[in-house]
Order: C-alpha cells, then sequence, then structure tokens
C-alpha cells in the first residue's frame, strides 16, 4: 500500500535549485532513511510532504496522517512549559483543551517512552536523548501513521540514540508505522533503516539499505560534510565544524 | 503626595497611567522577551516617532497617529520576515532610522521642537490626559482578552513555533496579534518612559520574571509584581526628589532587577 508519491518534485528559491526533479514511492511499513550533504535538500522535501512550502513543481501525494518531529533545536529550551503539555499539543489542538482522558492518554505515551517520571519537569530540564523520545511522544499521540523525522538524532549521545530506536521499532510493529527520517549520520541510517534514499538536489539513489554500500556513497557525494560511521566520527565532524 | 494628589488632576492621572502601563508591560514583556523580539520594541518605539511628530505638527490626536505609524511599522516587519525577503532584525534596522529621521524632520519645523523631542524621547508622565488613561485600558482589555482565548496556543507558539505550525495552531495569526499589542503597548508607554527609555516597561519586567519563574502563569505574576513595585517605587522617588519620570522609572527598574536577580531562588 502506498503512503508516499512524489513524481518530479522540483522546488526552487530564486534561481537557486533547492529540489530538482525528484521522485519517489514509499510504501507502509517502510523505514526510509533520507541522507545528503548540507543544502542537499533533504529538510526542504520534508517541508513539502507535510505542506509547510506549497510553492514547488511537481506532484506530491500523502496517504494517511502524518506526525512531525522538527529538528530539536527548534524547541524553545528557555520556556518553561512542562513536559506533559509539552507532548500534549496535538490533543490541544483537536479540541482546544485538556480533558482527563487525554490527559491520562497522554500520561500513557510517556511511559511508553520512558518519560512518566519526567511528565511534570520542565522541557529545558531533560537531555537530548529525552527530549528527543518526548518529541517522538508527541507525534505519536496525533495518531499518525507516517513519522517524518527531521535530524532526529542530532544533539544526542550513543545511548540516548539507541534507546530511542528500539523505541521506534516498538512502535514501528505496534501501530504498522510509516518512518521517513533525515539524518546525517550515514552509519545510522545504514543500521536502523530499511530503505535508503541519496539526495542531493536530486535523488542519486533509492532502494533497500543491503543493495546500496557505504563505499559508492562516498564516491557519489565526493566531499561529503559527515563521517561514515566508525572511530569517534562524531567528535572528528564537531572538531572539523568548529575549525 | 496624598495631598498634591488629591489637589492635581495632572498627578492623579500621570499616578493612574504609570500603574495601567505597569500592569499592560507585565503582560506584554514576557512575551518580548521569550520571543527575542526586544529590537522589535524598541524600532517600533522608534516608529512612534514619526506619527506623534505628524500629530504634532497637525495639532491632531498623537495616539491615533502614534498607533498608526507603529502598526505599519510592525506590519512592515511582520510582513517581510513572514516572506523571507529580509530577516526581521534588517528589517527594523533599515525602517527604525526611517521613522525617526522622517519625525525628526517633521519636527524640525515646529516651533516647540526642542521641548516635543525632548518629551518624545524620554517620556514626560504629567502629559497624560484622560484619553491616554481611556486608550490604555483599551490595549489592556485586547492584552487580557488575547491572552485568555490564546493563552495555550502563545505558549505552543513561544515553546515550538515549527510543531506548533504544523500540528494546527493558527502561528500567523498568534504572531501577528503579538505585535499588534506589542506595538500597541509602546504608544500607551511612550508618554511615560519615552521612546528612548521604553526597555524598562517591555524589556525589564520579563528578563526578572524569567530569571525567577518556573512557569508561564508564574512569570505573568513575577512581571506584573516587578513593574508594578518599580514603577510605583520610581514615581514616587521622582516626586520626591523632583525628578524626571521617566528616567528615575528606568534607574528604578534597574535596580530592582539588579538587586532581586542577585538573590534569586527560582
Amino acid at each position: 500500500m502506498m503512503k508516499i508519491r512524489v513524481e518530479n518534485l522540483s522546488v526552487k528559491f530564486g534561481e537557486y535549485y533547492a529540489l530538482k526533479d525528484v521522485s519517489f514511492e514509499i510504501k507502509a511499513g517502510d523505514f526510509v532513511g533520507i541522507i545528503g550533504p548540507n543544502g542537499a535538500g533533504k529538510t526542504t522535501l520534508l517541508k513539502v510532504i507535510i505542506g509547510e512550502i506549497r510553492d514547488y513543481n511537481g506532484k506530491v501525494e500523502v496517504y494517511g496522517k502524518i506526525g512531525y518531529q522538527p529538528q530539536l533545536n527548534t524547541v524553545n529550551r528557555e520556556f518553561p512549559m512542562d513536559v506533559l503539555t509539552y507532548i500534549s499539543l496535538p490533543l490541544y489542538v483537536k479540541n482546544r483543551r485538556f480533558s482527563k482522558i487525554e490527559k491520562e492518554r497522554a500520561l500513557k505515551m510517556l511511559k511508553k517512552v520512558g518519560l512518566e517520571d519526567k511528565a511534570n519537569d520542565l522541557v529545558g530540564n531533560l537531555s537530548g536523548g529525552e527530549l528527543q523520545r518526548a518529541s517522538l511522544a508527541r507525534a505519536l499521540l496525533s495518531d499518525a501513521d507516517i513519522l517524518l523525522l527531521d535530524e532526529p538524532d542530532s544533539g544526542v549521545d550513543e545511548m540516548g540514540k539507541s534507546t530511542f530506536y528500539e523505541l521506534l521499532y516498538d512502535f514501528k510493529k505496534e501501530g504498522n508505522l510509516t518512518i521517513v527520517m533525515v539524518s546525517h549520520d550515514i552509519g545510522l541510517v545504514f543500521k536502523e533503516c530499511s530503505t535508503i534514499m541519496c539526495l542531493n538536489k536530486t535523488l542519486h539513489c533509492h532502494g533497500p539499505t543491503e543493495k546500496i554500500s557505504p563505499d559508492k556513497l562516498k564516491e557519489m557525494f565526493g566531499q561529503f560534510d559527515v563521517w561514515i560511521r566508525g572511530d569517534k566520527h562524531y567528535e572528528i565532524e564537531h572538531r572539523e565544524r568548529s575549525k | 503626595m496624598i495631598r498634591d494628589l488629591v489637589t492635581y488632576e495632572f498627578l492623579r492621572l500621570a499616578l493612574l497611567g504609570t500603574i495601567f502601563v505597569s500592569f499592560l508591560a507585565a503582560f506584554v514583556s514576557p512575551i518580548v522577551v521569550y520571543r527575542k523580539m526586544e529590537f522589535i520594541g524598541d524600532g517600533v518605539a522608534h516608529a512612534t516617532f514619526a506619527g506623534l511628530a505628524i500629530a504634532s505638527i497637525l495639532s491632531s490626536n498623537a495616539v491615533f497617529f502614534g498607533v498608526l505609524s507603529s502598526v505599519v511599522f510592525a506590519l512592515f516587519v511582520w510582513y517581510f520576515s513572514k516572506k523571507n525577503r529580509f530577516s526581521e532584525s534588517s528589517t527594523i534596522g533599515v525602517l527604525l532610522p526611517v521613522f525617526m529621521a522622517f519625525g525628526v524632520l517633521l519636527l524640525s519645523k515646529t516651533r516647540s521642537y526642542t521641548v516635543d523631542l525632548s518629551s518624545y524621547l524620554f517620556g514626560n508622565v504629567l502629559l497624560i490626559n484622560k484619553n491616554d488613561i481611556f486608550f490604555v485600558v483599551g490595549v489592556i482589555l485586547f492584552t487580557v482578552i488575547v491572552y485568555l482565548l490564546f493563552w495555550r496556543d502563545i505558549t505552543y507558539y513561544i515553546s515550538d513555533e515549527k510543531a506548533a505550525q504544523f500540528y494546527g495552531i493558527k502561528v500567523n495569526l498568534i504572531s501577528l496579534l503579538i505585535m499588534f499589542f506589542v506595538s500597541l503597548s509602546v504608544v500607551a508607554a511612550v508618554k511615560i518612559s519615552g521612546i528612548i527609555l521604553m526597555g524598562s516597561y517591555i524589556v525589564l519586567p520579563g528578563v526578572f520574571a524569567k530569571a525567577t519563574s518556573r512557569s508561564f502563569k508564574g512569570i505573568i505574576v513575577k512581571s506584573l509584581l516587578f513593574s508594578m513595585i518599580s514603577s510605583l517605587t520610581g514615581f514616587t522617588i521622582a516626586y520626591y526628589f523632583d525628578l524626571p519620570p521617566g528616567p528615575t522609572i528606568a534607574l528604578t527598574a534597574f535596580a530592582v532587577l539588579i538587586v532581586t536577580t542577585s538573590f534569586k531562588r527560582k
């Protein structure tokens, strides 16, 4: 069953193409990892799918309800909001209030993501991994069957990532979710995703993980700004960027 | 002071204006601080100057023209930042001197140039009249109604605008409403604080509340306390020591901020 169909999608910002002639299909139950260098159009693609960008050429069809997790750096961590209120956003939008049933549902969801003892904590006091799980809980409370995750693992330690992906698999199995994830971490995408899309304005490859080799990718992208998973690749990346 | 308050209407109006503006600022300031809109507040204050100058030349209603110029400014900023033509701060940086220069040029053609300029720049609480009081009360009502109707929407908008927009919060409406009540509040406060000292009303209470609270409700309450105490203390000091109220209130607010946040306990 088809969940997302994109045909000849092009997005232009002024004279500059963010995406050019991109076509693909995503089936129900797929776990798709979108990889590509900075400025490849990964986030733009997600923005088109969620309807934030409407000025494009081509055709985009979505069959299902989307839950969206923006990059974690969009959260204003200085603002004093408790975790329970934070994850309840989709429930509030439905009726513009929180009923007792909805509050219980949100608490159950917090328990599922292992944050039941953090319900009254401030979002700003959560670790990167905890905030990632809280954002996942928020997306799942929207009753979505398609999850779009924009770099969910940036700023999260290895332990946090591991917990997050275990959770993601559990929810995927439980709710037959289709997951589309943008990531900078090629190694992680190869490890976790069933399908890979390599994007750099145009779609360079799209297929099952086992048919795409990391070496081929490196060759294809040339000066890639992410590092193939290996020893301390994150530290290397951060050091390179802070120069 | 009490005897003078009974005797002189202008003093009663000045005190009433100070209280109402402090009340209003307490609601507006936290949003300005959390949304990092301090520069917008400053820009709107400067934009008001153009309207005040037009009113002065036409001997017309200062509030009307002040509101008009600040709202036009706010709409420009809102439009250009939403359309991603220029960044919000660039738009403000470009328009701020334009509105200010326009006002100075107009005022330079009036006889009372120096007096008017000084009153507008640094405030003159003794110029407050009944119309100003009605205007402030109107803006308070508007702001409180917006808060009551959109309390949760505002909190989600401040907390995570991207997610709020995706899940269906009308972020464009919220940002426009916020821009409106910031503009109107600036116009309401301009006779007390003046354009240059506007920060004492629309920034300091929010900064204090942010440093000392752990819930949005707590922030509003503390912002209210800070705004009221510093304004009334500043007003009283100005009265007894025969000082200009605007700068005295600004310095009092700063002193209260420094003292209280030095001993803060969240």
